[in-house]
C-alpha cells in the first residue's frame, strides 16, 4: 500500500499543479490583461483606408488624426472600452500619389499606419 | 468558469486515456504487474502508454480510417480491451499467485520522506512554470506545428519545408530529418481526444507530466540496480531517496529539466523517460535471466527510436560501453554469459518484439532520420567548433558541480562494488563512461553532434550514481564493524556527512534561484499572436509572408494560424547564420527586412514574391516608413506588418 501512497500523491501534487497553471496561463492569454491596443486596416490589399482599433488598454479615449502627405484632413475622438473594437470608416476625396497617414494617440501612448498612393 | 472547467476536465480524461490506459492494459496482458511493484507498474503504464499511442497513431495513420478522434478512442479501446482478454485466459492458466516481496516495498518513513520530496519538486517547477506556461518559446512552436498537421490532415505529416533556392525563388519541399514523428503523435491524440487548443497550456503540461514521470523514473531505477539478486543492498532506499532529491528538488530548473519542460524539447524530455526505464529492463532481463523483461527493454527502445534520436544515439553508445564494461569485468564468465544472452534474445517473445519493430520500420513508417545523410550528419568527425567537445569545467556545470564531483567519486567505487549486481555495475560505468567520452572528446567516438545537447544527458546517471557515493559515505562509516574500529568519531561522520549534503543542496538550490530570474515574455508573444490571426484572416496562400525571428516574441508559433507548411511564413534567423562560412545560406530574409531598399532585396522580393512583412517596428520600422512602395497595415507595440505593394 505505502507503494501507492506516493502514486496518489503525486497525482494530486500534479493535479493541483496543473489547475494552477492552467488558471495562469488563461489570465496570460487574455489580451485585456495586458494594457495594448492595435491599430490596423480592415483591408490591407486595397486602397480603402476605413480601420480599426483594438482595446485591451486602460485608455478608452483615443483620437485620430488624418494626414495627406503631411497635411490634416480629418480628426475625431472616439471611445473604445477595454476589450472592444471599433471601426472607423475613412473617406478621402484626392489621395492620388498621397501618403495618408493615419495617426492614433491614446494618453501618451501613439501609433500609425499608413498607404502610400 | 464553465468552459475552463470543462476543458480541464476533457484534458485530464485525454491525459488518461492516452497516458495511462493502454499501457496498464499492456502490463496486464504481460503479467509485469506480477514482477514490478504498483510504482514501478505506474511509471512503466505511462512511458508504454506514449508508446503504444505512437504505433496505433502510425497504423491508423497508414490506413484509410485516418486519425480522427474517434480512430484514436477505437483503437486505444480495441488495444486494451485484446490485452485484456489475453490478460484473462493468461490468469486462468496460471496455477500458483506469485506476489511482491516485502522488501519491494518501501518502508512508511521512507514514504513520507518521498512524498515530501516529490512535493517539493512539484512546487519548485511549478513556480519557475509560472512564468513560462505561457506558449511561447520557439522548438515547441515547431514541434506544435507537426502535431497540429496531425490533427488537422488526419494523417502522418510529411517532414519537409520549401526554402530560397539560389534562383531566389520559393522551391519545392524538400524532407527534413529534424523531426521524429513520436515527438508529434501523442500531442496530436491529446489535442484531437480533449479538443484543446495547442497554442495553450496543454502542451508544457504533457511535457511537465513526462518530465515528472522520468524523476520517479530515475527513482524506481536507482531501487532496482541496486537490488542486486545476490543478497540485496541494505542501502537501496537510502540511495533512491538521495537520487530523488539530487534529480528532483536540487537542480529542479536547469536543463534538461524545467527548462527543458517550458522549451519545448519534446524528444529529449521523453528520451530522458525511456533511457532509465530501457537501463531498468536490460539490468533486470539480464540479471534475472527473463526473457520477458528483455522483450520489454526492446520495445521500450524501439519506442525510444520512433521518438527521439539523439536520446537513441545516447542509449546506442552506453549500451555499447556497458557491453564493453560488463566484458572487462567478467572476463572469466563471458563465454558462458553470452550463451545466456542468446538465449534469451532466441525467446518468442523477444523475436515478437524485433518483428514487429522490423514491420514498423520498413512497411509502415521509416523514422526520418534514418537516412544516409542525416547519419553522416552525426556520425563523424567533429565537423563545428560546437561539436569538438566540452571543457571539464563546462561538463561539470552541466551536470552541477557538487553533484558531479560526488559522482566522479562514486564511478570509481562501482567498479569495486564486490556487492553490486553484475549488470546493475556495468550499465551504471557504461551510463556516465559514455556520456562523458561523447561529451568531452566526441572525436574519439566519431559522434558529430553538439557537444552541449549530449552533455545534457548526463545529469541522470550522475544524480544516481552520486547518490550512491552520499549514500555509500553515509552508510559506511555508520557500519558497526567499521565504527568498532574506531577510525573517526560518529559525530565527526555524521558532521562531514550534512557539510557534504549543505554543499550539494546550497549549489542546486542556488541553480533553482538562478534560473527564476528570467523574464516572461507573454506581452510581446500575445501581440505577435493577435497580428499573426490578423494576417492570417486577411491573407490567402498566395501571399508570402516573410518574419523575424530576431525580435519577434513567439514568432515560431506564427505558422500555426496558417498552417501553409512549415516554413510559412520565411523567417529571418538570428543574424550569426548568415554570416556561416561553413555552409552557404540563402540571403534574401535578411535583406527584405534588414535593408528592403537595396537592389539585392528587390531582387529577392521579386523571386520569392512576399508581400508582407512582419517586424518589430521599434528594431525595424524605420527601413520600411521612408519606402513609398511599402504600406504600414498593422501597429502595436511590438509588432508592425507592412505589405508592399505590386
Amino acid at each position: 500500500m505505502s507503494n501507492k501512497i506516493i502514486i496518489y500523491a503525486t497525482l494530486t501534487f500534479l493535479l493541483v499543479s496543473f489547475v494552477f497553471l492552467s488558471a495562469v496561463e488563461m489570465k496570460q492569454a487574455d489580451p485585456n490583461t495586458k494594457n495594448i491596443w492595435m491599430l490596423y486596416f480592415i483591408d490591407p490589399k486595397s486602397a480603402s483606408l476605413d480601420f480599426m482599433i483594438d482595446n485591451h488598454s486602460a485608455q478608452t479615449d483615443f483620437h485620430f488624426e488624418i494626414l495627406a502627405d503631411k497635411t490634416r484632413v480629418g480628426e475625431g475622438d472616439i471611445s473604445i472600452p477595454n476589450g472592444a473594437t471599433k471601426t472607423v470608416p475613412i473617406t478621402i476625396s484626392d489621395s492620388a500619389n498621397k501618403k495618408i497617414v493615419i495617426d492614433v494617440t491614446a494618453g501618451n501612448a501613439k501609433k500609425e499606419i499608413y498607404k502610400n498612393f | 468558469m464553465l468552459p475552463f472547467i470543462s476543458s480541464q476536465l476533457l484534458f485530464y480524461i485525454a491525459i488518461f486515456l492516452v497516458l495511462f490506459v493502454p499501457g496498464y492494459f499492456l502490463i496486464l496482458a504481460t503479467r509485469l504487474d506480477k514482477t514490478f511493484s504498483p510504482l514501478e507498474s505506474f511509471v512503466i503504464a505511462f512511458s508504454s502508454s506514449i508508446i503504444v499511442v505512437d504505433f496505433l497513431v502510425i497504423v491508423l495513420g497508414r490506413s484509410p480510417l485516418h486519425i480522427t478522434r474517434a480512430t484514436i478512442l477505437g483503437a486505444i479501446i480495441l488495444f486494451s480491451a485484446v490485452c485484456y482478454v489475453i490478460y484473462f485466459f493468461r490468469r486462468k492458466k496460471e496455477t500458483a499467485t506469485t506476489s511482491l516481496e516485502k522488501s519491494d516495498y518501501l518502508p512508511r518513513k521512507s514514504v513520507f520522506l518521498v512524498v515530501l520530496l516529490l512535493l517539493l519538486t512539484i512546487f519548485i517547477k511549478t513556480i519557475y512554470f509560472k512564468d513560462t506556461i505561457f506558449p511561447t518559446t520557439t522548438d515547441l512552436g515547431h514541434h506544435m506545428y507537426w502535431a497540429k498537421t496531425i490533427a488537422v490532415t488526419g494523417n502522418l505529416p510529411q517532414y519537409e519545408k520549401a526554402d530560397i533556392g539560389e534562383q531566389l525563388t520559393i522551391e519545392k519541399p524538400q524532407p527534413i530529418a529534424d523531426f521524429i514523428i513520436g515527438e508529434h503523435l501523442i500531442f496530436a491524440a491529446i489535442a484531437l481526444i480533449s479538443g484543446a487548443g495547442f497554442i495553450s497550456a496543454f502542451p508544457a503540461l504533457v511535457l511537465f507530466l513526462i518530465h515528472m514521470m522520468s524523476v520517479l523514473a530515475m527513482f524506481i531505477l536507482a531501487r532496482a540496480v541496486f537490488n542486486p539478486p545476490a543478497g540485496g543492498s541494505d542501502h537501496r532506499d537510502t540511495i533512491a531517496i538521495v537520487t530523488l532529491f539530487l534529480i528532483g528538488p536540487l537542480w529542479a530548473l536547469a536543463s534538461p529539466q524545467a527548462k527543458f519542460v517550458s522549451g519545448g524539447v519534446i524528444g529529449n524530455t521523453i528520451g530522458n523517460l525511456l533511457i532509465p526505464l530501457a537501463i531498468l529492463f536490460f539490468v533486470r532481463a539480464f540479471a534475472e535471466k527473463k526473457s520477458a523483461l528483455l522483450a520489454w527493454a526492446l520495445f521500450i527502445s524501439l519506442g525510444m527510436a520512433y521518438t527521439h534520436h539523439l536520446s537513441t544515439f545516447v542509449f546506442i553508445f552506453t549500451a555499447f560501453f556497458a557491453v564493453a564494461t560488463f566484458t572487462v569485468l567478467n572476463l572469466k564468465t563471458i563465454l558462458s554469459d553470452i550463451r545466456e544472452w542468446i538465449r534469451l534474445f532466441l525467446s518468442p517473445s523477444v523475436i515478437a518484439v524485433i518483428i514487429m519493430g522490423i514491420i514498423f520500420v520498413f512497411f509502415l513508417y521509416m523514422p526520418t532520420y534514418l537516412n544516409s545523410k542525416a547519419i553522416d550528419t552525426a556520425v563523424g568527425a567533429p565537423s563545428k567548433a560546437t561539436r569538438t567537445g566540452l571543457t571539464l569545467t563546462q561538463l561539470k556545470t552541466t551536470a552541477g558541480e557538487a553533484r558531479f564531483a560526488f559522482a566522479i567519486a562514486g564511478l570509481l567505487l562501482l567498479f569495486f562494488a564486490k556487492k553490486l549486481g553484475r549488470y546493475s555495475q556495468a550499465f551504471l560505468i557504461g551510463w556516465i563512461g559514455a556520456l562523458n567520452l561523447m561529451s568531452l572528446r566526441p572525436d574519439w567516438l566519431f559522434v558529430d553532434i553538439p557537444s552541449n545537447r549530449i552533455a545534457s544527458y548526463i545529469v541522470f546517471p550522475t544524480a544516481i550514481i552520486a547518490a550512491y557515493m552520499v549514500a555509500y559515505i553515509f552508510t559506511a562509516f555508520r557500519n558497526r564493524d567499521y565504527v568498532g574500529k574506531n577510525y573517526l568519531s560518529p559525530f565527526f561522520v555524521m558532521l562531514t556527512f550534512f557539510i557534504f549534503m549543505i554543499f550539494i543542496a546550497t549549489e542546486g538550490f542556488y541553480d533553482d534561484a538562478q534560473s527564476l530570474n528570467s523574464a516572461s515574455s507573454t506581452k510581446g508573444a500575445l501581440q505577435t499572436y493577435l497580428a499573426s490571426g490578423y494576417l492570417a484572416e486577411r491573407s490567402t496562400a498566395a501571399d508570402i509572408i516573410l518574419k523575424d525571428h530576431n525580435y519577434l516574441a513567439g514568432d515560431t508559433w506564427i505558422k500555426l494560424f496558417f498552417m501553409r507548411g512549415y516554413n510559412y511564413p520565411l523567417s529571418r534567423g538570428y543574424f550569426k547564420r548568415y554570416q556561416d562560412d561553413t555552409v552557404s545560406r540563402e540571403q534574401c530574409t535578411n535583406l527584405m527586412i534588414s535593408t528592403p531598399n537595396t537592389s539585392e532585396a528587390q531582387r529577392c522580393f521579386d523571386g520569392t514574391q512576399t508581400d508582407f512583412l512582419m517586424i518589430n517596428p521599434k528594431m525595424d520600422g524605420a527601413q520600411f516608413n521612408r519606402l513609398k512602395n511599402f504600406w504600414r497595415i498593422y501597429s502595436s507595440d511590438d509588432v508592425g506588418i507592412f505589405y508592399k505593394k505590386s
